[in-house]
């Protein structure tokens, strides 16, 4: 089954209008992964499997605090690619429960990729920006207040048309690759890869202990692990 | 009365579309500010030196820049009543303010709040609840929304003197949500020790903890999307040596 246009379009202007919401800061927080992972899901008829590959992902940049010396990662565009990917890879070649490890671990992959492109064209794109302020300030000195306010509203369209221009170019082709990976690959390593989504929160985990050890918040850190963890071994 | 409040608010929640490295928000925050600007220059002359103010350097967290947007509009409308306040001193304060408020909100929103929804919403849904990305959405927004309308609403009506009232106000939560934040993490490692421990016994559980290590050596070091993807094909590659 190939990846269908509607799906592919829809996929994108989501994509689109995740993008602009992350960027212009709107911070309803719709684009964050787990969200938007569960809204493509959504989109392409799996929600289970959406929210599922939303989370994966998610969970790998719990405890990100972003500072501004470092780039921030394009988690928006990445969950919702990877969520495509994941979706669109297992319902094209049936994707049984051998299968699904290695499609989750390619369609993580790319959705990390995907994020690290988007960190570096970022940092490119707030660099070259100043050409439009500058655009924006002689406007306004001129006298013409509504263009200066309408360079602002146009490069918000630069943020819906990268998310959707990204998504619509790379969710076909990624697909594709991870269909052709996924069918060469046997059933034993194919089969071993299950245990990923096992493997993949103790990232999460660890960026979570990195944050609240150095925030001196270890005590109910410790607390809500051995409360848990106690539970867990009485229970059993 | 409330348009005029409306107008300034939708144009609130578009304030970074437009980041620089060199002015940050200075476009956005006149994008915002921009609807009093137009109501009371009737001067060609008064209204290019408030959009030179207004457009120049801003950088503050998006969702405090409501109360000094609100708290710098009042200033203005002051300043044209002859109320004793200059140019000098709203630039002052807007700095001032930005400076201040940013740094208690981002770290409420960014370590406290965000990172206690998420880390909620993902143990729901690695057990498949919808109900995780619900939870999240409603509790940071119900925060988000209130820091954004109502700092809004509190600069506009009652001037730049509010800062620390506001900030009482809005984040009187911070201490118990950080505490929550912390025991829902502690809460979210041991499920996924369970869970490997379950799935793949002590050798599966053991790589994990592996992991976590690792992941915290490299981020002493490098990026965090750059630690990420490290740990993360090592992981793939362990579990298709075994």
């Amino acid at each position: 089954m190939r990846c269908g246009v509607s799906e592919v379009l829809a996929v994108s202007l989501l994509g689109g209008l995740l993008s602009l919401e992350h960027r212009a800061e709107l911070r309803f927080m719709v684009s964050q992964p787990v969200c938007s992972g569960l809204l493509t899901g959504l989109i392409l008829g799996s929600p289970a499997a959406g929210l599922f590959i939303g989370a994966m992902f998610q969970v790998m940049f719990l405890g990100f605090v972003p500072i501004k010396s470092e780039g921030v990662p394009d988690l928006t565009i990445g969950g919702v690619a990877a969520s495509a990917y994941y979706i669109l890879s297992v319902q094209r070649i049936g994707g049984g429960s051998v299968l699904t490890g290695i499609i989750l671990f390619c369609a993580l992959l790319f959705g990390l990729a995907i994020s690290l492109l988007g960190c570096s064209l970022y940092r490119f794109w707030e660099k070259r920006t100043w050409t439009f302020f500058e655009a924006a300030t002689a406007s306004a000195m001129a006298g013409r207040f509504r263009y200066a306010r309408a360079i602002h509203l146009m490069i918000l369209a630069f943020h819906f048309l990268y998310g959707f221009l990204v998504l619509f170019a790379l969710v076909p082709a990624g697909t594709a690759i991870i269909a052709f990976v996924a069918a060469r690959v046997g059933v034993e390593p194919g089969g071993s890869m299950n245990a990923l989504q096992y493997l993949v929160p103790f990232i999460g985990a660890g960026s979570l202990a990195r944050l609240y050890f150095v925030r001196s918040r270890a005590f109910w850190f410790g607390a809500g692990f051995l409360v848990t963890y106690l539970f867990f071994i009485v229970r059993s | 009365m409330w348009r005029s409040h409306l107008n300034h608010l939708w144009r609130l929640f578009l304030l970074h579309g437009s980041r620089n490295e060199r002015t940050i928000d200075g476009l956005g925050f006149y994008h915002a500010i921009s609807p009093e600007l137009d109501a009371w220059s009737e001067e060609d002359y008064e209204m290019r030196e408030a959009v030179r103010r207004h457009m120049g350097y801003f950088n503050a967290n998006p969702i405090i820049t409501s109360y000094i947007l609100g708290a710098v509009i009042n200033m203005e409308r002051r300043r044209r009543r002859g109320e004793g306040v200059d140019s000098a001193y709203i630039e002052r304060m807007k700095s001032t303010l930005s400076a201040v408020l940013t740094a208690k909100g981002d770290y409420f929103f960014s370590v406290v709040l965000l990172p206690l929804g998420l880390t909620i919403a993902c143990i729901f849904a690695m057990y498949s609840w919808y109900l995780g990305p619900v939870i999240f959405l409603a509790l940071y927004n119900y925060f988000h929304l209130q820091a954004r309308i109502g700092g809004y609403l509190i600069g506009v009506r009652l001037g730049e003197g509010l800062g620390n009232k506001y900030i009482r106000h809005i984040f009187r939560e911070q201490g118990f949500l950080g505490g929550c934040a912390a025991f829902s993490a502690g809460v979210f490692s041991a499920l996924v020790l369970v869970r490997a421990g379950s799935y793949g016994g002590l050798r599966l559980s053991g790589w994990g903890i592996a992991a976590v290590v690792a992941f915290l050596v490299l981020r002493r070091k490098m990026s965090m999307i750059l630690s990420v993807i490290i740990v993360f094909i090592v992981s793939a590659a362990y579990l298709l040596l075994i």
